[in-house]
């Protein structure tokens, strides 16, 4: 993003005050934006016909007295032009893609259904809903899908998220489902489908060009480089005006209370799984690769139990605090709340009659999937195959990153000889040894663990780190911040993702003047790592070498690998004293070969090769007669080679 | 890799050390069987190898896409000494992993089969109860293509720890062996935990198991594919799979995956195929309309101009000048054409044009629209042939004029054709081409219009010389070629619409009342012109053409003296009452008239051929010779004409000599005849000097060995050869075709006259009647004479011989009725001496007739 966050802001709040005082000059402003993305396909398929038009003109008046092989020439031209403009056309018949997640049967979900067509006779003008799919996720969302993109049967899905279904009351869910519906009604995702339209067939035209490197490629991927994100950011303010139009007609319909308290319900349970139930789910995956066989039982089951005491109290002023971020399309709850005049819905003491909180205070337990008030009712009989479905569905998403987040913890827990003799220091030491620990521990055991970690080592980076990440899933910013800025400042492999997750979280809690300045900080540490990067890749004769340093173990690896290739005949190692991210090492690795000046078209290859495979952060270089003053330092950094072939 | 040019390059030959295995090549994924060996790179010529370049060792290449790496065989044998060093060190210390895996992955990175065949079984005795370093080696075996070795060390990997990764390890390679039974149990943790990232395990061995044809396992297998991840079901080769399994349970018919996928590959190219096809279809459909509609907006129309001076047309509106005697490509729009002739001063009206062809078949339709606006352009369609040797001569069509051409095959219209083509044809090749024929520059349009005649037919050329008087009513040569061509009813159909245009266009009246003579329908038109006369009676155009309709003399002689007076006198007066007094033996007043004429309009037609003609009469000849003279000096035929005429003055004038001389300078002109028939004109020229000049022996003489039937006659009528003269008559009356009638009374009254003379009345009476008959058939004046030939005279002797005629004609008339009706004798015969100035024939024939004595009544 080339603006800051605070300018971006009021670049957004100018464009919502449009959308809201003058909808038809926005309106026209997106549709121009449209019309700008769709001129240059339109033009290439105006010039495409036209070559056919012309062919076809001039075949009927001269294409008789033309010889064997012209009208072999011809015919292969006509045939050309004609499947160019075929393809070129066909990238304009795009259609949003239809919802990946399992799908409900016909007969299933009869309530559901009835509440569907009890909508549609309350407001005749909703249209019908084709498809109702299931998925794991806190939301319930529509896609329209024209037959041949521009035209044609239109077909609607409702997807439904069973976690949103536990969480709110079928009058809830009524209105969630009015608000829906309200937005198919509106055909607000046409504007969207318009512009999905757009980028695939862009992205469509663009794909023969994405390996050729012409002009005409540079200038279409400078064109979207302009243009995706200036038209997402274009269309936000609308979209978030529609999703409070939609609020409003949830409300309409389903009553006031219902709409707000769908929305609260809804916030309050995002807040408490994103809080606590995501992120120790994920942390489970340090104990066993495969993702848990009932997640939205064990979702259901944490919904029902006690939250903390102070919870509640937490969301409330992580919430008034809050703003919508600025890339999101969802207003954030507050202001949606002030669009309906129910803010107050916020503020209710213990957020009575809200069945979440009411339940979690004072119900005894449910079992999961009965709860006799929730939505899940409108499953009927499909509760079961619905959650087995989407349970299996969740799995398979998270499947990969449970086996690598397994996998890291595993190599936490089991370190290899060269990396414990990498422990610098017996703090390094002991955070090896106690990491394991802390991975497998829940969030809170966690906490405490990587605390009391540096009540003994006070600036140990990555316990700081480890416990700065872990405070701030816990909106505990005020605690997590000093404890990065530690992190940063004592490990520069830190300086990355500590900023990355800072700005993430302020940019969530829409605190832009608070993420500006950690943007700005981010930005310039990936220029370092750029220079850093040619840095540590190049070798001149004024670099400073020095004696490697490394543990036989550490030098025995390198020398496996050098031995593989046959044309090596002896490797020097050097450390290089380095300007930026000087806490990392650097190493040189001077390799004299065969084959004299004969052997420099091969050296890439070599250089390569040994690069990728050499397990050190290293500059790889041919010694040879061009290189003698790099030679030189290098043998007198390291006069013994560290392998003679 | 070795490359050749045309067999010219580098190439390997000879190979050593030779090891095969099956495996996947590296750059088509192929399961192949592999091959590595040594061998020598030569340079080469047609594949015979010439210089040796080096030696190498060949690593695994690929019989299908021939890809390999090759290693200098140096190199290779330096890898080789480090793999075996690796393997010394490892037989030293037989149970150290890390030994092992060091000499297992050696022998693999440089794929040395047979020191790994032989490392692998002591790897394998010695660390069985390793995991890790039996997968090594399982690993190891796998790439040699050895699945049977690698799935019985995977069985000791199980041994050693069985856990779920080690099992989905050796289901793999047991399903690679084709052994799903066995593969089956290793599974199940896979459906019993849920593992959908290991799902494709699973769908292994359903397809497994439909090789094998166990269709109920396969099912199960499927099922459990789909519990374990619900999103496979969106893969349409599982479903396929799946399908095909529930189709055949209960037999045991095998499946194999690879055709199923592959029909289901072909139906989904095939749909696409089909689906971009359909959509090249409609592009070519549309990009056909549009054309189809381009075509139609912008439809190119040759409008032809056929007259030889330019003019503007409005199309539509638009006005656009088109060029004399030629097409002008011109793109308007399909439909009604609107099409205004301000450029002819609308004499066309306004006349729309339907231009339309068939939207579906507009682009295959290379019809050529052709617009005449005048419609007198006669458009040539040429066939012009190409051929290798002597292609066949062009062949003409001549299209008659019309406002609208549609014409089909057209390679070129309106531009010449290429000189030459290129084809592949061994054939004649011809090509269609348009133009408008002009006759090329300076040819007259009438001329060509009467040599076109024969082509385009009699109907076509009066329909063009009269579209010509609609356009140019001032052209009156046309009026002629009309009148001749039409009947007198047609043609005075014709011209009454323009009767009533003002100015009075004279030469339109006359036509007219020429034509209404010719249908006898005189009364009527005396009684027309007398009603118009009557509505403008000061109008002396009108007057005069009055005075013509009418067929009493008296009134012509007042009305058309009426018209020939005042400020404004009529040149059509003046001329006619020039030729009236001729007729009448007034030479002086008839001279008079002429000059009148001629200094109102000097090149007035027929004014000073009148003059001539009086000045012969009162036998001026020297005026007459000094306009001879002036014209001797203007170009063919103006040139001939006035010596001819010189010779005929002189003659007259007595002066022989210089008549021989002027005869003989007529001589020297090159005149464009065939000498045959340029010798017979000079030869005619000769006899009328003999005439003139009296010797009337040298006249029959030279007419008598002429070919000329005029000739013969005239000179057996000389002779007074009766019989010989009726007997060329037919010749005689034919040879003038411009008027046959005239020619054919002539011939017959100076028959009769010379068998009167002969006292022949039988024959007399004949040629009379011929004669009369002849005369009935033309103008009114002629009707009168027929009539008083015949003994039954319409009108006083006194108004006859005052009717219109040539005088020499008239001549002839009366020494006919006066040896018909002696009563008319008398005076006749003193006018007809009076009119037989001209010294031709047959003026002595005439005197001769006048001075002999009355004969007795035939």
């Amino acid at each position: 993003m080339n603006a800051s966050d605070p300018q971006a802001r009021l670049r957004l709040d100018r464009i919502e005050a449009q959308a809201r005082n003058q909808p038809w000059l926005h309106n026209a402003r997106l549709f121009a934006l449209v019309a700008i993305g769709y001129a240059g396909p339109l033009a290439l398929l105006a010039c495409s016909v036209a070559v056919v038009v012309a062919l076809l003109a001039w075949g009927m008046t001269g294409a008789s007295h033309l010889t064997f092989q012209e009208m072999l020439i011809y015919g292969g031209l006509v045939l050309g032009a004609l499947i160019l403009s075929a393809l070129l056309l066909l990238s304009f018949f795009v259609s949003p893609p239809a919802p990946d997640e399992p799908e409900l049967r016909a007969g299933e979900a009869l309530p559901l259904r009835a509440m569907i067509d009890e909508l549609r006779a309350a407001r005749p003008t909703f249209p019908a809903i084709h498809h109702i799919h299931i998925d794991a996720s806190l939301n319930a969302a529509v896609v329209q899908r024209t037959r041949f993109g521009f035209f044609g049967r239109k077909t609607n899905h409702l997807v439904v998220g069973l976690p949103l279904l536990l969480t709110l009351t079928p009058g809830q869910y009524q209105a969630v489902v009015a608000h829906e519906l309200f937005h198919l009604d509106r055909a607000h995702g046409s504007f969207g489908a318009w512009v999905y339209r757009v980028y695939r067939t862009w992205a469509t035209l663009n794909k023969p060009f994405a390996t050729a490197g012409a002009a005409g490629g540079a200038m279409r991927r400078a064109f979207l480089r302009w243009y995706e994100p200036h038209l997402a950011r274009s269309t936000i303010a609308l979209r978030r005006l529609q999703e409070c139009q939609a609020d409003q007609c949830g409300a309409e319909i389903a009553g006031l209370d219902a709409m707000a308290g769908a929305l609260v319900a809804m916030s309050w349970a995002s807040y408490r799984l994103n809080l606590t139930f995501w992120p120790e789910v994920m942390r489970s995956a340090a104990r066993d690769p495969i993702p848990p066989a009932t997640i939205i039982e064990r979702v259901a089951d944490f919904l029902l139990a006690d939250p903390p005491a102070d919870a509640a109290r937490r969301f409330r002023r992580y919430e008034f605090a809050r703003r919508t971020p600025l890339g999101s399309d969802h207003p954030c709850l507050a202001d949606r709340l002030q669009s309906l005049k129910r803010l107050t819905a916020l503020g209710e003491a213990e957020f009575a009659g809200h069945p979440l909180p009411r339940g979690a205070a004072d119900a005894p337990p449910a079992p999961a999937l009965a709860l006799p008030d929730s939505a899940m009712i409108l499953l009927a009989d499909a509760r079961r195959r619905a959650t087995d479905l989407v349970n299996a569905t969740w799995k398979a998403a998270v499947i990969g990153r449970f086996r690598h987040e397994h996998a890291l913890a595993k190599q936490h827990a089991k370190p290899d000889e060269a990396a414990l003799s990498q422990a610098a220091t017996p703090a390094d030491a002991e955070w090896r040894a106690a990491s394991p620990e802390i991975d497998l521990a829940t969030v809170d055991q966690a906490i405490l663990l990587a605390a009391a970690f540096l009540e003994r080592h006070p600036a140990h980076p990555p316990a700081s780190y480890t416990l700065g990440s872990l405070l701030l899933v816990q909106q505990d910013d005020a605690a997590a911040v000093p404890h990065i800025e530690a992190a940063i400042r004592g490990d520069s492999d830190l300086i990355g993702p500590g900023l990355a997750i800072l700005l993430d979280y302020y940019r969530m809690a829409g605190r832009d003047d608070e993420a500006e300045p950690i943007r700005r900080r981010l930005e310039a540490h990936g220029q370092s790592l750029d220079l850093a990067r040619k840095e540590r890749l190049t070798v001149t004769r004024r670099d400073a070498l020095e004696p490697h340093g490394l543990p036989r173990a550490e030098v025995e690896r390198v020398r496996r690998v050098v031995s593989l290739y046959p044309q090596v005949k002896a490797v020097y190692l050097a450390r290089k004293r380095v300007k930026l991210f000087a806490d990392k090492p650097c190493y040189v690795l001077g390799v004299a070969r065969t084959g004299g000046m004969l052997g420099e078209e091969r050296d890439k290859y070599l250089v390569n090769g040994l690069q990728a495979q050499v397990p050190l952060p290293c500059a790889v270089v041919v010694l040879t007669l061009r290189n003698a003053r790099i030679k030189s330092r290098l043998l007198a950094a390291c006069p013994d080679p560290i392998f003679e072939g | 890799m070795p490359h050749v040019v045309n067999g010219i390059g580098t190439w390997y030959h000879g190979k050593k050390n030779v090891v095969t295995y099956d495996g996947v090549c590296g750059s088509c994924k192929g399961h192949v069987t592999l091959t590595s060996y040594d061998t020598r790179l030569f340079f080469v010529v047609i594949f015979i190898p010439i210089i040796p370049l080096a030696r190498k060792r060949i690593i695994e290449q690929c019989p299908a896409c021939q890809r390999h790496r090759a290693l200098p065989l140096a190199e290779w044998e330096k890898i080789r000494q480090r793999v075996r060093e690796a393997i010394e060190a490892y037989r030293k210390a037989p149970s150290n992993k890390q030994l092992a895996k060091d000499a297992l992955g050696a022998c693999l990175s440089c794929r040395d089969q047979p020191e790994f065949l032989a490392l692998a079984p002591e790897v394998e005795k010695f660390l069985p109860r390793e995991p890790e370093t039996m997968k090594f080696l399982a690993g190891s075996h796998e790439v040699f293509g050895r699945t049977a070795d690698a799935a019985r060390v995977l069985r000791l990997v199980v041994a050693a720890e069985d856990s779920d990764e080690h099992r989905e390890m050796l289901a793999d390679c047991l399903l690679k062996l084709g052994l799903p039974d066995e593969a089956e149990p290793l599974t199940e943790h896979i459906f019993e935990k849920g593992i959908p990232d290991r799902v494709g395990l699973l769908y292994s061995l359903a397809q497994g198991h439909q090789i094998k044809g166990d269709h109920d396992k396969a099912m199960t297998a499927f099922d459990k594919c789909e519990v374990v991840n619900p999103a496979i079901l969106k893969d349409e080769t599982f479903v396929r799979l799946r399908e095909a399994s529930a189709k055949s349970l209960g037999t045991r018919t095998a499946i194999r995956p690879n055709e199923v996928v592959r029909q289901m590959k072909t139906a989904v190219a095939r749909k696409r195929f089909l689906k971009v096809a359909g959509v090249c279809a409609a592009v070519a459909l549309v990009a056909y309309l549009i054309l189809a509609l381009a075509q139609g907006m912008r439809r190119t129309i040759y409008f032809a101009n056929g007259l030889a001076k330019p003019y503007t047309v409005k199309i539509n509106g638009t006005p656009h000048t088109l060029p004399p005697l030629s097409a002008t490509p011109i793109a308007v729009a399909e439909g009604d054409l609107k099409i205004e002739t301000p450029g002819l001063g609308n004499a066309t009206g306004v006349t729309v044009v339907p231009i339309r062809t068939s939207l579906l078949t507009r682009p295959f339709n290379n019809r050529v629209f052709v617009v005449n606006p005048d419609q007198v352009a006669i458009i040539d369609r040429v066939r012009v042939y190409y051929a290798a040797k002597s292609p066949s001569p062009p062949g003409f069509t001549f299209l008659p004029a019309q406002l609208l051409h549609e014409i089909d095959g057209i390679d070129h219209p309106f531009v010449e054709p290429p000189d030459s083509i290129t084809t592949d044809s061994h054939g004649e090749l011809h090509r269609d081409v348009l133009r408008v024929v002009s006759g090329g520059p300076g040819a007259s349009p009438i001329l060509l219009l009467l040599n076109l005649e024969p082509k385009i037919g009699k109907e076509a050329v009066a329909r063009i010389a009269r579209r010509h008087l609609v356009v140019e009513p001032d052209d009156t040569a046309y009026l002629q070629i009309l009148q001749s061509r039409v009947t007198p009813d047609e043609f005075a159909a014709a011209a009454r619409p323009h009767l009533d245009a003002r100015p009075v266009n004279v030469e339109w009246h006359r036509a007219y009342q020429h034509a209404m003579e010719q249908a006898n329908r005189a009364d009527q038109i005396e009684k027309e012109y007398a009603e118009l006369l009557a509505k403008e009676p000061t109008d002396n155009e009108l007057m005069y053409v009055a005075g013509r309709a009418s067929a009493d003399p008296d009134l012509y002689e007042s009305l058309a003296q009426a018209a020939a007076s005042g400020d404004h006198p009529s040149v059509y007066a003046l001329t006619s009452l020039a030729a009236h007094w001729l007729v009448c033996g007034r030479f002086d007043e008839s001279a008079k008239m002429s000059k009148a004429a001629l200094a109102l309009k000097a090149d007035f037609p027929g004014a000073q051929s009148t003059l001539n003609e009086a000045m012969m009469a009162t036998g001026n000849y020297d005026v007459l010779l000094d306009g001879y003279r002036k014209m001797e000096s203007e170009p063919s035929p103006a040139n001939i004409f006035a010596l001819g005429s010189e010779v005929i003055c002189f003659a007259s004038k007595g002066d022989m000599a210089k008549a021989r001389d002027a005869a003989k300078r007529m001589r020297a002109i090159k005149i464009p005849l065939p000498p045959d028939k340029l010798e017979q004109f000079h030869q005619n020229t000769e006899a009328t000097l003999a005439y003139i000049g009296g010797d009337r022996a040298l006249f029959v003489s030279i007419l008598g060995k002429l070919p000329s039937h005029s000739g013969k006659f005239a000179a057996a009528l000389t002779e007074g050869q009766f019989d010989a003269a009726e007997k060329e008559l037919p010749g005689a009356s034919d040879a003038g075709d411009d008027d046959k009638a005239g020619t054919d009374f002539r011939n017959h009254l100076l028959l009769y006259i010379l068998a009167m003379r002969q006292s022949r009345t039988d024959k007399a009476a004949a040629h009379l009647t011929a004669a009369t008959a002849a005369l009935s058939e033309g103008r009114r004046e002629n009707r009168a004479m027929a009539a008083a030939l015949s003994g039954k005279p319409a009108m006083p002797f006194g108004k006859l011989v005052r009717l219109y005629d040539s005088p020499q004609q008239r001549a002839v008339c009366l020494v006919a009725l006066g040896l018909a009706d002696p009563s008319t004798r008398e005076e006749g015969f003193a006018l007809a001496r009076k009119l037989n100035y001209n010294r031709e024939f047959p003026h002595l024939f005439l005197r001769d007739a006048m001075d002999a004595p009355p004969a007795t009544k035939p």
